[in-house]
């Protein structure tokens, strides 16, 4: 029996593949052909202290090995969460990790204090690529000082787990984990989307509704790879790795560039069972490869590098 | 009723003009619990590419078969290549997705049905107009196309009883103009009309119909298909719509076009 456990600083979770956030809603969707017992744990969509209308359609497009999403957050707010879907999700033997977003610093707070003593909230995700309404819609996740400042805040009003969610669209991505850590997050998890565009050039217009959007799939696994393989060199937190993930032997480059744990998003979309089929081809690869627990692969490949 | 994962075994295929192409496909799960006005979201490509899924409406539902049938148009590389797969090939596919067409000949006995469709939008009206028919219903449906072979499934609907009024851009057959000419004229004693095509066709149907009820069959691009992504939001009065989870069915006056 191959050990599968891992542990996000105070989380432990049974396995370390979870859905990704805004790819899964909240389980529902998926819960009758992907059993969510099997699964290390589910991150649920961005949700906000009021309902986000979103965007204009239309809202994604599929690009090379990848797609552009431009869904702006759309989600029925913290209220709703709680009484409706929370309750639902209690159901299930698996770790709720509830994504929070924000245009705020005190929202962030707010959704923070909220959750705190709501059952069956195994950890917090904070989603710091939402714009800051007080720069001017700049993210809050794009320089370390209003990173670290959302962390601190998040951190001071809640006891429950804190996962700081890094942006890829920066130059330094370390620098903004060496940030968040020092105020006192209890792990990162990266990489959101890359912010991409596409022209529909018969049309003469862009092809989504707010012009631009974020790109995911696999075409941005290499990136994430590298970025996850900084961050696990910078910081002593634990990361949970995602970005293109569609079968285990790319959950496991993750893992051996020093992931705890990974995610699976896009790769729902096309085959909703991925996050099991990752899980058990991990097992798979572990028993072949003679390992007794996956903690023993965790940042393997840097093993006489870094 | 939820949707599956399963096989779809493709039966039959018949190529149409301009590309498009009928697909008959055994899926006993599928065909046993479809309605009207579902779709099918289709994993188009052996190697994962293109990545996503494609939507296609249910043309065709045949439980007794265990088979549905796809009219698809070949537009890009996900379309070229389910066109041109042989019969005996696999696919894999979700469904039946979707909520579907209204069914009120299920509980009265009398009505009169109006389909209204531009080109390929003729898909997704086919079964509920068959099963309307079928029930005894008056049914009627206005086609128009670019031209006389753009004229999709003409034949085999009248076969079934269905009065068939077409028009055509180029006036090689049928009336010469646009289908929304025709309704101007077929409207009155409609009870019902149902339709599918281009937006700006559907804004005219929607402008013509405020004294009937009017649903719409309605297009986004998709992702997940099932409700998870978000990705297929169309705007209504109070906020957006989900094409794939709330429709692909709406009433003409639930959505903004
Ligand atoms: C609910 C629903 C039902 C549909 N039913 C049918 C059907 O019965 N028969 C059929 O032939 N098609 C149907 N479509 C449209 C079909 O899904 C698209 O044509 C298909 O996804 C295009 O894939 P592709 O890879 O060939 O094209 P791509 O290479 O992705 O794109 C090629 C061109 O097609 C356009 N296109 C792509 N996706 C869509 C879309 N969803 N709607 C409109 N244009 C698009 C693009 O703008 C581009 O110009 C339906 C769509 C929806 C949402
Ligand atoms: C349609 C869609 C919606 C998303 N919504 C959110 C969200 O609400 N909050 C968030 O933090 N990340 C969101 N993401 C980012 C994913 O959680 C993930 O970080 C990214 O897609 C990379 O992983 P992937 O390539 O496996 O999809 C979304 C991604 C997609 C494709
Ligand atoms: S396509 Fe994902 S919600 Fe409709």
């Amino acid at each position: 029996m191959i050990d599968l456990t891992v542990d996000i600083g105070r989380l432990r979770l049974k396995n370390p593949v979870l859905t990704a956030s805004g790819t899964c809603g909240y389980g529902r969707e998926y819960a009758h052909i992907l059993d969510l017992n099997q699964l290390g744990g589910i991150m649920v969509k961005g949700t906000s202290l009021v309902p986000w209308a979103g965007n204009p359609a239309p809202r994604v497009v599929e690009t090379p090995a990848g797609m552009l999403n431009a869904i702006g957050l759309q989600n029925p707010g913290l209220d709703y969460f709680l009484h409706t879907e929370l309750p639902w999700l209690r159901q299930f033997d698996t770790a709720v990790v509830v994504n929070i977003a924000a245009h705020q610093i005190e929202e962030y707070a707010e959704l923070a204090r909220r959750l705190d003593n709501a059952a069956g909230v195994a950890a917090l995700e904070v989603n710091i690529s939402c714009p800051n309404v007080r720069q001017g819609g700049l993210s809050f996740g794009s320089d370390p000082l209003t990173a670290h400042r959302v962390t601190a805040a998040v951190r001071q009003a809640t006891s429950l787990p804190v996962i700081v969610k890094l942006t890829p669209n920066v130059t330094d991505i370390a620098a903004l984990a060496r940030a968040v850590a020092e105020a006192g997050a209890d792990a990162v998890s990266l990489i959101n989307t890359l912010l991409g565009m596409v022209i529909d050039v018969r049309a003469r217009r862009p092809a989504l509704g707010n012009i631009v959007g974020g790109l995911s799939g696999p075409a941005i696994r290499p990136v994430a790879v590298r970025m996850v393989w900084e961050v696990a060199g910078a910081v002593s937190i634990p990361v949970i790795g995602m970005g293109g993930i569609t079968c285990a032997e790319d959950a496991l480059q993750f893992l051996m560039a020093g992931a705890s744990a990974v995610a699976i998003g896009t790769a729902t979309f096309a085959n909703p069972r991925a996050p099991f089929e990752v899980m058990k081809g991990m097992a798979a690869f572990l028993q072949e490869e003679g390992f007794t627990a996956v903690s023993d692969i965790i940042g393997l490949a840097r093993r006489g590098i870094a | 009723m939820t949707w599956q994962q399963c096989q779809a075994v493709i039966s039959r295929r018949s190529e149409l003009p301009h590309g498009h192409i009928l697909l008959g496909l055994k899926a006993p799960p599928v065909a046993a619990r479809a309605r009207p006005g579902q779709f099918l979201h289709v994993r188009c490509g052996g190697d994962g590419w293109p990545l996503l899924r494609r939507p296609f409406s249910l043309a065709g539902i045949l439980p007794a078969e265990g088979e549905v049938e796809l009219l698809v148009r070949r537009v890009g590389k996900g379309t070229a290549w389910l066109a041109s797969q042989p019969v005996g090939q696999v696919l894999d596919v979700l469904g039946p997705l979707g909520n579907g067409f209204p069914r009120p000949w299920q509980k009265q006995k009398q009505g009169d049905l109006l389909g209204v469709a531009g080109g390929v939008g003729v898909a997704p009206l086919v079964p509920a107009l068959l099963e309307a028919a079928r029930t005894g219903w008056d049914v009627g449906l206005l086609l128009g196309a670019q031209d006389a072979p753009g004229l999709l499934l003409v034949e085999r609907l009248r076969a079934s009883g269905i009065d068939v009024s077409t028009c055509t851009e180029d006036g090689s057959y049928g009336r010469q103009g646009l289908v929304t000419e025709l309704l101007a004229e077929r409207l009155p004693g409609a009870s019902l009309v149902f339709a599918c095509g281009p937006p700006g066709m559907l804004r005219v149907v929607r402008e013509m119909t405020t004294a009937v009820e009017c649903y719409f069959s309605l297009e986004e691009r998709m992702a997940c298909g099932v409700g998870a992504c978000l990705g297929c939001a169309c705007q209504s009065g109070d906020g957006y719509h989900l094409v794939c989870r709330d429709g692909p069915v709406f009433s003409a006056r639930e959505v903004q076009l």
